[in-house]
């Protein structure tokens, strides 16, 4: 359970709570406390970076391979390992969700 | 003994090992709801993997994808796409809807949102879509099912037969040992599938045409247009770039939506579990690039089978691979089939009487009583697919894209309850209604889609549009509980709050 720290803070203890769409964190009258909450500020930042990062890689993903973001990428040559330019190209983005996915299991992981 | 011999032999062995696996996986679980339904909150991170892994990549990835490569070409590379698109919301999702499963005791998608909305009445209409969105999925993993084990036994067992075999198997575990079968079951089927189809799919192309880069040079001279997005439609003219992409897009937004995928976020036992079966997910997807390869392998194969979903094994069996070999293959593409199979049937069962029934009689059912009839719903409902099975001309792939047009909409109400606070109970119903209605009419009327949308993406927006309109026109929900519960999925405890007003 996250707990506000501030002694003062007595808004994030009420029931019509406000939260922040990238952290989960409550909002203080709009204004994010996400600093006060358990873990440190740094993890925090670290937490709202990656999620950050998984919605522009995931976006841009979705860009990518559709119309008409995959035209410029849509290929036969030149093969890679073997298989054509555009199949790699599918590939590629899968692999690079892992890579993102393990990036968000190590920071989000409690 | 013949050749055919060996291959049922080894097969029979296999779906003896998945019977006793599944049956003894039930002895863990309690006699409850929670037990049967959600294993008892309790699935670890290998099992959820698997789970996730094994029950997505089904009969239509093992039989369906080579079956696409081989007709449409590179349309089956929508499948690479959505599957990997898909998984990424569920990484915040799935711990949401676990931590109001654990407070509240859901084991259902649809008593989820009933609770949020606070209408018994959405679970009803959210269980019917669920369960109407189940059947044809069910009828796809049957027809795989039954088209291996016609093919490896050169029509020897007959395709109901074949379906009727492996589907009396899952009905076993299921109605033993619930969700606990379905899970430990898929961990064997999981492994067992991806080996077979990493051997052969790498296997194929190197004894055929000497090699992955041979095969595609030698595809890129005679069948160009295979080798580009968006690939051929099912009548073999170019598919339309808005047809790929709605594919892509209605197949992301719906995966997760998936009843039987979503429950299990009610069966993990932490938020850990759950963001680590989605971090490993995509690692399923690369399973895929084998068996496409199989499929591009069949393209320039002296014969074709009559269906195009049966080019694997129709490779398998006369490329002189040894029996035990065409054995094996069997006993992986079975695997595909009966993994996303049992989960389908358990799913549609527990929604069927935990929703459906129990949410518009607004009885309790005791927990004995309750198993009871989740049970004898699943041999219903495998009855009922097998029905429809034995009648669809359908391809595999075909169907599943049929049944993700009606999964999708219950995408508004899932996303709306964690994330939109004045949605209301009327615009969730309003909006299914609406939005299953719109993609049933344009399924049997595909001249009205309009740019060739995919049916389901057209009935989403239909949907969407009559959701929010009639929430804004409708009583706001109760604001405390609504704060309560998005609270809750956020990990913070109101329990000890006090309400008090802002300061």
């Amino acid at each position: 359970m996250q707990r506000c720290r501030r002694s003062s803070c007595t808004g994030c203890r009420t029931a019509t709570l406000q939260l922040c769409a990238i952290t989960s964190a409550p909002l203080h009258h709009g204004v994010s406390i996400c600093a006060m909450f358990e873990p440190s500020q740094r993890s925090l930042r670290l937490k709202r970076t990656a999620a950050w990062v998984a919605i522009v890689y995931f976006v841009a993903m979705a860009i990518a391979l559709t119309f008409p973001g995959i035209i410029p990428f849509n290929m036969i040559r030149p093969f890679v390992f073997g298989v054509p330019f555009v199949f790699a190209w599918y590939i590629a983005w899968v692999v690079g969700a892992l890579c993102v996915f393990g990036f968000l299991d190590k920071v989000f992981r409690e | 003994m013949t050749d055919w011999r060996v291959v049922v032999t080894v097969v029979a062995l296999y779906l003896v090992m998945n019977l006793m696996v599944g049956i003894r996986a039930g002895k863990r679980g309690s006699d409850t709801v929670a037990g049967y339904v959600a294993g008892d909150r309790d699935f670890g991170a290998i099992v959820m993997y698997f789970i996730a892994g094994a029950t997505m990549f089904s009969a239509f990835a093992f039989l369906g994808g080579p079956g696409w490569v081989f007709s449409r070409g590179s349309a089956a590379f929508y499948i690479l796409a959505y599957s990997t698109l898909g998984v990424a919301p569920y990484f915040a999702i799935g711990p949401w809807a676990a931590r109001v499963g654990r407070k509240h005791g859901y084991v259902t998608q649809a008593s989820m949102l009933s609770h949020r909305f606070q209408n018994r009445w959405v679970a009803v209409v959210a269980g019917v879509v669920s369960v109407i969105a189940i059947i044809p999925y069910v009828t796809l993993q049957m027809s795989g099912a039954g088209i291996v084990l016609e093919q490896v036994t050169d029509g020897r067992i007959a395709r109901p037969v074949g379906a009727a075999i492996a589907y009396g198997i899952v009905l076993t575990y299921v109605w033993r040992s619930g969700v606990l079968g379905v899970g430990w079951t898929n961990v064997f089927q999981g492994v067992f599938m991806v080996v077979i189809a990493w051997t052969l799919g790498l296997y194929i192309p190197y004894k055929l045409y000497g090699g992955i880069g041979p095969m595609f040079e030698q595809l890129e001279a005679l069948r160009p247009e295979l080798l580009t997005v968006p690939g051929l439609d099912g009548s073999g003219n170019r598919w339309t770039p808005v047809g790929y992409s709605s594919a892509i897009l209605i197949s992301a937004i719906g995966v997760w939506m998936w009843p039987h995928l979503f429950m299990k976020a009610f069966a993990a036992k932490d938020d850990n579990t759950i963001r680590r079966t989605v971090v490993l997910f995509p690692s399923f997807a690369l399973f895929l690039f084998p068996l496409f390869l199989v499929g591009f392998a069949g393209v320039m194969y002296g014969s074709a089978p009559a269906n195009a979903d049966a080019i694997m094994p129709h490779i398998v069996l006369t490329t002189g691979l040894p029996a035990i070999v065409v054995g094996l293959f069997c006993a992986g593409a079975l695997a595909a089939s009966m993994s996303t199979g049992d989960a389908l049937v358990h799913g549609a069962a527990s929604i069927a009487v935990e929703d459906v029934y129990s949410g518009a009689r607004d009885t309790k059912m005791d927990q004995h009583t309750k198993r009871t009839v989740i049970r004898w719903v699943a041999v219903f409902v495998g009855v009922i697919a097998y029905i429809i099975a034995l009648d669809t001309e359908l391809s595999l792939v075909a169907i599943l894209l049929l049944a993700y047009g009606g999964v999708v909409q219950l995408a508004q109400p899932v996303y709306a309850a964690f994330l939109w606070r004045r949605a209301t109970a009327a615009g969730v119903m309003a909006g299914l209604v609406v939005g299953i209605t719109v993609t049933g009419l344009l399924v049997f009327k595909p001249e009205w889609r309009p740019y060739g949308l995919h049916e389901g993406l057209t009935g989403l927006i239909a949907n969407m549009v009559v959701f929010v309109i009639v929430s804004l026109l409708t009583q706001p929900p109760d604001e405390k509980h609504v704060s309560e519960w998005i609270a809750t999925t956020r990990g913070v405890d109101t329990a000890a709050s006090t309400p008090s007003s802002s300061p």
